[in-house]
């Protein structure tokens, strides 16, 4: 492994494969630092730009995006209390009001230590499971990827959206479509009628980034306005105070990369959920938690750790499964895809190499986001005066021609526009995007799951309790679902009590 | 009550997914074989009971998916904003077709043009400035610097 590691640190220390990474972090940063843009905007329109690339200058590139993501959203999280990305909004809680004191900078540099060193540990943990990843992925036959599949649309719908039946149905949606298209177990095509544009199935990518990218612009065209009135007023000064301070509190920092860590590994669930999950614990282990949401530096270091830490957690089952940890990652697993590399069992043996290129490339992007974050963070907070009625056909525009420039297809480009219009209406009527392309993905294996296993099991469906690991899957999502009922059923109760006492 | 007011605007998306469902369902048992079949139409019977549990609880108690601060990013900001939301979605839809029609060189100008002007509500000059030099970029990055052969539309292809 040492000497595979090397390689990779070699490959992506070279200057062809620098320079990407790089233009990664800045393009991270940037769509960090805009509000409602983030990491899966970014990596969506990024997608298809990297077609013509080398692997290695595509994975350097989506290293670097995923790294720098954090670092811009806290930075407009803490300058102007509006998070870049949902992740950052546990940093508003003691970040701005250290900005509102005139400790920015201490803010900052809280951030830019805490992230790199949660992306630090979320990748060494990587690293000792990545060798175990091989031994637990052969456990797994056709009955166990159908439930894992059907386990990873399960909680995606559940954890994406606070009414448990409308991700249920938009992942259900994501099903039925992921079914157009040839079928690869009997033969026959299905839901084409009649245009050969969709023998192949709906098309993983004008998908994305007409759901992601071209969804968010049409909303931010909306919306219009911008984030901030004034960036004259952020006032920068000390930033290594905030870098003594974080590195003087290494506990919080190793609780929050756990935190991320663990968490980021649970498909759906979600980086916004492991920095409030994160800050809660700090919170909570604190001698004085009524002092936090004033401007505690470890309400800053908690959630930001566990922020770069959960990219890492994420990346297992994704590569491993096929099966995304965040919607970030999903659109990761269509560069993935695009550059012929199958997540699943056997990634680990065939691309290796690229695989540990990818974790230096994160590990490094997540240092240099910290180190230009520090040195950029004036002009940085300065994106936020874009107007978003400018900005947003700028981006449609792009996006346009990058689909288009995947497969020369016009037929791409108008998958791309008539999606990004249905995941604004999905936006609009708060039906969540993520179990839609989440099931969309899955689709595929979890039909040839479901039809090899029963053909081995002659039709008979306990094949898919022939095993502990198949046993554990589907006890796993029985509890899911249950326990995504246990907030309707208080909240029920709770209603019920407060009716008989009035 | 629990949940907000029953409003029954917010059924016309359900009722959409509704007809969706239901014409995958009768599309699908028509025209594919036994086999082929089974698993899109479980999939889509499963999806069509989930979504008559939603319809009859949007109907009768109201959603908690209705307050936007629970949807996901945020929701949509602007209220009553369908007027604005129909012109942007048919400037998109309207680029889209003159990127078919006239291919990108020229369809990419005029979208952002019309764009920036009409939906943004910016002055001409920025709105003519921004487009000369978001095409100019676009071509010098996609046709010169990846040599991608941009699509040069149906009218002159």
């Amino acid at each position: 492994m040492a000497d595979l590691l090397l390689q990779a640190a070699v490959g992506v220390l070279s200057p062809g494969t620098l320079i990407f990474l790089f233009a990664g972090v800045l393009v991270g940063l940037v769509f960090g630092v805009i509000p409602g843009l983030g990491g899966t905007t970014a990596l969506a329109l990024l997608l298809p730009l990297t077609y013509g690339m080398e692997v290695s200058h595509a994975f350097a590139m989506a290293g670097g995006i995923m790294g720098a993501i954090a670092m811009g959203g806290s930075i407009s999280a803490i300058l102007l209390n509006a998070p870049g990305t949902g992740p950052s909004a546990a940093t508003c809680l003691d970040g701005h009001p250290l900005a509102k004191q005139g400790r920015a900078a201490d803010a900052i540099g809280a951030v830019a230590t805490a992230s790199p060193l949660g992306g630090l540990f979320g990748v060494l943990t990587l690293l000792i499971v990545l060798p175990m990843a091989r031994d637990i992925v052969l456990l797994f036959g056709p009955p166990e990827f159908f439930l894992v599949a059907v386990f990873g649309i399960v909680t995606v719908a559940i954890s994406s959206s606070r009414n448990l039946l409308r991700g249920l149905v938009a992942g259900g949606i994501g099903l039925m479509l992921s079914f157009v298209g040839y079928d690869t177990v009997h033969g026959g095509v299905r839901y084409t009628f009649g245009s050969d544009y969709l023998w192949d199935g709906i098309p993983l990518i004008p998908s994305l980034v007409g759901l992601f990218g071209m969804a968010e612009m049409i909303r931010l065209s909306i919306e219009g306005g911008t984030v901030a009135a004034d960036a004259s007023a952020v006032k920068l000064d000390g930033v290594w105070a905030g870098v003594r301070a974080t590195l003087r509190h290494w506990k919080v920092v190793i609780r929050g990369s756990i935190t991320g860590t663990l968490i980021g590994a649970i498909p759906g669930v979600g980086g916004t959920v492991a920095t409030f999950i994160a800050y809660s614990a700090t919170k909570k282990a604190d001698r004085d938690p009524d002092s936090f949401g004033t401007g505690r530096i470890e309400g800053i270091v908690a959630p930001e750790s566990a922020n770069n830490a959960k990219d890492s957690g994420a990346l297992l089952p994704t590569l491993a499964f096929g099966i995304p940890g965040s919607a970030e990652m999903a659109v990761f697993l269509g560069i993935l895809m695009l550059h012929g590399l199958q997540p699943g069992p056997t990634i680990f043996a065939d691309h290796e190499q690229d695989i540990y290129s990818l974790i230096f490339a994160l590990t490094l992007s997540a240092v240099l986001a910290s180190i230009i974050g520090i040195s950029c963070v004036r002009w940085l907070a300065a994106i936020t005066l874009v107007k978003g009625q400018i900005l947003a056909p700028i981006v449609i525009a792009v996006s346009l021609v990058g689909v288009y420039a995947i497969n020369l297809t016009p037929g791409d480009v108008v998958l791309a526009a008539v999606i990004g219009v249905l995941g604004y209406l999905m936006l609009r009527f708060n039906y969540p995007r993520l179990p839609l392309v989440i099931a969309l993905i899955l689709g595929e294996t979890a039909e040839r799951g479901f039809q090899q296993s029963m053909m081995i099991g002659r039709g008979d469906l306990s094949i898919f309790l022939h095993s502990i690991t198949s046993i554990t899957l589907v006890v796993l999502i029985l509890l899911s679902l249950t326990w995504s009922f246990v907030p309707l059923l208080r909240k029920r109760f709770a209603a019920r009590i407060s009716g008989d006492v009035s | 009550m629990s949940g907000a007011e029953p409003d029954k605007r917010n059924l016309l998306p359900s009722i959409v997914v509704l007809v969706f469902i239901l014409g995958y369902l009768v599309s699908g048992y028509l025209t594919l074989d036994a086999t082929t079949r089974l698993v899109p139409l479980l999939a889509a019977a499963v999806t069509l009971l989930l979504l008559l549990i939603d319809i009859v609880q949007l109907m009768f108690r109201g959603s908690d998916a209705e307050d936007p601060h629970l949807a996901e990013g945020g929701g949509v900001k602007v209220p009553d904003a369908s007027s604005r939301e129909l012109v942007a979605i048919a400037v998109v839809a309207g680029g889209v077709a003159a990127v078919y029609l006239l291919g990108f060189l020229l369809a990419i100008p005029l979208y952002l043009f019309v764009s920036i002007a009409y939906l943004g509500q910016q002055s001409p000059r920025v709105a003519l400035i921004v487009a000369a030099l978001a095409s100019l970029t676009i071509f010098l990055v996609f046709e010169l610097a990846l040599s991608y052969r941009l699509y040069p539309g149906v009218l002159f292809s």
